[in-house]
């Protein structure tokens, strides 16, 4: 679905019209998209990529909202000072409702089933292959700063994660990526950044995730950190098991290796603050390894114990001190062990030990609430003792480190196996990008051209003529033969089409009516939600279609 | 405070080998006995920041624990005065990289790769019998002896496949930047990094390329950018061996004097099969394989590989070794020294 938004958002943007005329752009549109006159320009993304181009649902939206302003009052290209301040006015009222074009035809929604129904021809003017080849223009591999950049991997409230490979050591990295624009808008944004980024140079241990390099590129207006490659985080993985939780086991093993991320931390007087298995990612290795630290912070050198004042982090997982909202200061150290307790009671039950349907409600369930052991799974007794001593309400009277690394529970041997993917592999459909090189399209798109191009003859020999033909002349490193029959399992083959494996990369042998008719009808299904933005997708690509390239419905 | 100063010791540098890949110099030096030993010198400061302290430590730990005719033999290791010395046995026609570089630029003949091929699979039976892996089979860490010994050395990135030698065997999944040294001899399930991990085969892997670096004269995907050697290799291209019967006319001549059996190309391309499944394993090379059979009985290295110059009749790069040799270093550091406070 992400795909799509993207593909429309990079035609989107100039405005739909309904009665004939052009739409007026406004500066915005116009600076961001060039002018219409600049012909067919139209590009759409396969997917093996996205870049800052792509937009996001909520920038979206708001063009919606400007181009919609924008039909409200159709003085505008050169927008005069006031004129903006005007329009910037009205957009504030008028935040919550995005006013439906009036000029929508009424029964376009029958129209355009009759249309499909029909199976008639939906578009007239398709002459050939060429109008397909433009629509289907691929973004090229984007190489930063010596990072291949694969496939998004994770998102959140600061950034983008995307799978990276480096150019030289071929390391495959994760890089998070923060946009200037997005850090901007969230309160204390720039700081947490920063502090994230000086905490991550301090540590180095095999639990905690390792930053390998932070740069940041003016021309994107974007900082990058680029990490440690990890799989998934401890939440995915755990959701993936049966009702959601770990055997006593593997929550053990990795409950130990939690505990011995935090010491390390704290013995940096580190205070994490956002413990929680989203943020408790897992290397391929199967190895717990500590992130986000985003909201973590540094102890100043010279205090000498763990008093913090800033209060950051996620809810479920806070402690009554925070939540209670009594006390000016709280002790960081203690907080941490809370939410490691939230989070072993998580894995082993599935459960969490307070829940609250509004936000208040948990609160008072965090701070008055007596702790219950999990219903749905009986618990050994040591474990039991362990939680208890985790959750105490009363942060002097929680178990301390040194206590927690003492417990019988937590201090016996660890399972001897190692980490097996199988489960979660499975339950991602086999086909994981987190397990094969996302990079690889990208890869297959930098130096298989060759191979395109002479596919362009004759599809689907060329892969055999090797095969028959050991003798077949060799370019000018004549030290390798193409076996595509001994096409390994080891990488996730993308998929093939019946001619070729490259054929998938080309993409043009996708048909332009078919497409079109596909998403029209999909989004046309979505429209029946009366949904202002699926309206406006749709809208944004049928005027893509209708109005740039000439074509009408027959 | 110790003086690097061997040759007070009793030691004469006797030639230069080798540039090693930690970017100090590797000499090695004879006792005035006569007896020659080879010895690699590590700059401590160079080798901080280039492979790591950690490295060389491991690599003298795996050579002590290691014992095998196709294994170097260690005689001693020293801190002293800013350097490691390492002191092994010397395989006087250096490693199979030297002679490639310097005698054999389009590669061994067969019987030599057969030789080789044998004696390294010996080795490595002998290391994967205890599950370690070596992670960096390449022509510059295999060292050829005059008297037909193949040596296999350089072991900083061998690695157990179960801790501490106990428990269950389990493949790895580690990579790190260090092993980007020899990148182009990885297989590619160590360079696919993913969550299935590699194990045994992927040795296997990198002596099939290794062979190819031997009888090619230079290693495959050499002219390619890593990624793109990264694309060729998870997309399922083989290597393979070049003589008469794979190239085609605009292959060098010199590729075209070569006629590989067709036993070397079966057991090449087995070693480099995609699937590490579908790879021998190292036992099966040194027993079952039918190439092998054609050895009737054994020959020197040095009759196999006539046109190689042993180190030891190498003269012309004694001057060298005298003028790379951090004497006058060591005698101003002498002046400091002998003040007794």
């Amino acid at each position: 679905m992400t795909s799509k938004t993207e593909v429309l958002g990079d035609i989107g943007g100039r405005g739909l019209h309904w009665d004939g005329q052009p739409p007026v752009p406004t500066e915005e549109q116009a600076n961001s998209f060039g002018n219409n006159s600049s012909g067919n320009q139209l590009k759409l993304s396969i997917g093996c990529e996205d870049d800052e181009e792509s937009l996001s649902e909520d920038e979206l939206r708001e063009r919606y909202r400007a181009w919609t302003l924008s039909q409200v009052r159709p003085a505008p290209p050169p927008v005069q000072q006031e004129q903006a301040q005007e329009i910037r006015v009205f957009q504030a009222e008028d935040e919550e409702f995005l006013p439906m074009p009036s000029s929508l035809p009424e029964d376009f929604g029958n129209e355009l089933s009759q249309l499909l129904r029909d199976n008639r021809p939906l578009f007239q003017t398709l002459h050939d292959d060429h109008i397909a080849e433009e629509v289907w223009q691929r973004k090229p591999p984007k190489i930063l700063n010596k990072y291949l950049f694969g496939d998004v991997i994770g998102e959140g409230s600061y950034a983008k994660v995307k799978e990276v490979v480096q150019e030289d050591t071929l390391m495959r990295c994760a890089v998070k990526i923060y946009k200037d624009r997005r850090i901007k808008k969230i309160p204390n944004g720039p700081e947490n950044v920063n502090s994230e980024k000086e905490i991550m140079r301090k540590v180095n241990h095999p639990h905690c995730i390792k930053m390998f390099e932070f740069f940041r590129l003016e021309e994107k207006t974007k900082q990058y950190m680029v990490l440690e490659f990890c799989v998934a985080s401890l939440q995915e993985i755990v959701d993936t098991w049966e009702h959601k939780r770990f055997t006593p086991d593997w929550a053990h093993y990795f409950f130990r290796q939690l505990i011995a991320g935090i010491e390390y931390l704290h013995a940096l007087s580190i205070v994490h603050k956002d413990i929680k298995p989203a943020n408790l990612l897992v290397s391929p290795e199967g190895r717990l390894k500590i992130s986000d630290f985003g909201v973590a912070e540094q102890m100043p050198l010279y205090q000498n114990d763990d008093t913090c004042t800033n209060v950051q982090g996620t809810p479920k997982f806070q402690p009554p001190e925070i939540v209670g909202g009594h006390n000016p200061t709280y002790k960081g150290f203690a907080v941490d062990l809370w939410a490691s307790g939230v989070t072993l009671y998580n894995l082993l039950s599935g459960e969490y030990p307070f829940e609250g349907d509004v936000i208040m409600k948990l609160f008072e369930n965090i701070c008055w609430q007596p702790l219950e052991m999990p219903k749905t799974i009986e618990l050994e007794e040591e474990s039991q003792n362990l939680l208890t001593g985790l959750l105490e309400k009363d942060p002097m009277e929680r178990l301390k480190m040194d206590q927690v690394k003492h417990h019988p529970w937590f201090a016996k041997a660890p399972i001897e196996e190692k980490f097996d993917w199988e489960k979660f592999v499975a339950a991602k459909g086999g086909n994981s990008s987190r397990q094969a090189l996302s990079v690889f399209p990208s890869l297959a798109q930098l130096y298989n051209d060759q191979e395109l191009e002479s596919l362009d003859g004759d599809e689907g020999g060329s892969g055999d003529n090797d095969l028959q033909n050991p003798l077949a002349p060799q370019e000018e490193a004549p030290t390798a033969s193409r076996q595509d029959q001994q096409r390994p399992n080891l990488v996730d083959s993308p998929p093939q089409s019946e001619h070729s494996a490259s054929a998938f990369y080309r993409g043009y042998t996708l048909n332009l009516k078919w497409l079109c008719l596909n998403i029209c009808s999909s989004l046309w299904l979505m429209m029946n939600k009366s949904d202002n933005f699926t309206y406006l997708l749709f809208t944004k690509f049928y005027d893509c279609i209708f109005f740039q390239y000439g074509l009408s419905i027959s | 405070m110790p003086i690097l100063d061997l040759a007070n010791a009793g030691f004469q540098a006797y030639a230069y080998i080798d540039e090693a890949s930690c970017g100090a110099v590797k000499v090695y030096a004879t006792k005035k006995g006569g007896h020659r030993f080879a010895c690699k010198m590590w700059q401590l400061e160079k080798l901080a920041d280039r492979c790591g302290f950690q490295h060389a430590i491991e690599e003298v730990q795996w050579l002590k624990l290691l014992r095998h005719t196709n294994i170097v033999p260690f005689y001693a290791a020293i801190v002293c005065d800013r350097h490691i010395l390492i002191a092994t046995h010397l395989s006087d026609m250096g490693s199979a990289l030297n002679v490639i570089e310097k005698d054999y630029k389009v590669g061994f003949p067969e019987s030599a790769l057969v030789s080789i091929t044998k004696q390294l699979s010996q080795a490595l039976n002998y290391l994967h019998s205890q599950y370690i892996l070596h992670r960096s089979i390449r022509a510059s860490h295999v060292l050829l002896d005059s008297q037909g010994g193949v040596r296999l050395t350089g072991f900083k990135h061998c690695i157990r496949l179960n801790e501490h030698g106990l428990g269950k065997i389990h493949p790895i999944n580690e990579f790190s930047e260090h092993l980007s040294d020899s990148l182009l001899w990885l297989a590619p399930e160590v360079l696919s990094q993913n969550v299935s991990g590699y194990g045994l085969p992927s040795d296997i892997y990198s002596l099939g390329i290794t062979i190819c670096e031997m009888a090619n004269g230079f290693p495959p995907f050499t002219d390619m950018s890593p990624l793109q050697m990264l694309y060729e290799k998870t997309r399922g291209t083989t290597p393979r061996l070049l003589d008469s019967t794979t190239i085609g006319p605009e292959g060098s001549a010199d590729h075209h004097q070569h006629h590989f059996s067709a036993g070397l190309h079966k057991l090449v391309a087995a070693c480099l099969s995609i699937r590490p499944e579908d790879r021998p394993n190292a036992s099966q090379l040194t027993t079952t394989n039918s190439f092998f059979k054609e050895t009737k009985r054994p020959q020197t290295l040095r009759s196999l590989l006539p046109g190689v110059k042993l180190i030891t009749e190498d003269t012309n790069k004694l001057t060298t070794i005298e003028e790379m040799d951090d004497s006058r270093e060591v005698s101003t550091m002498d002046q400091f020294t002998q003040w007794d406070f």
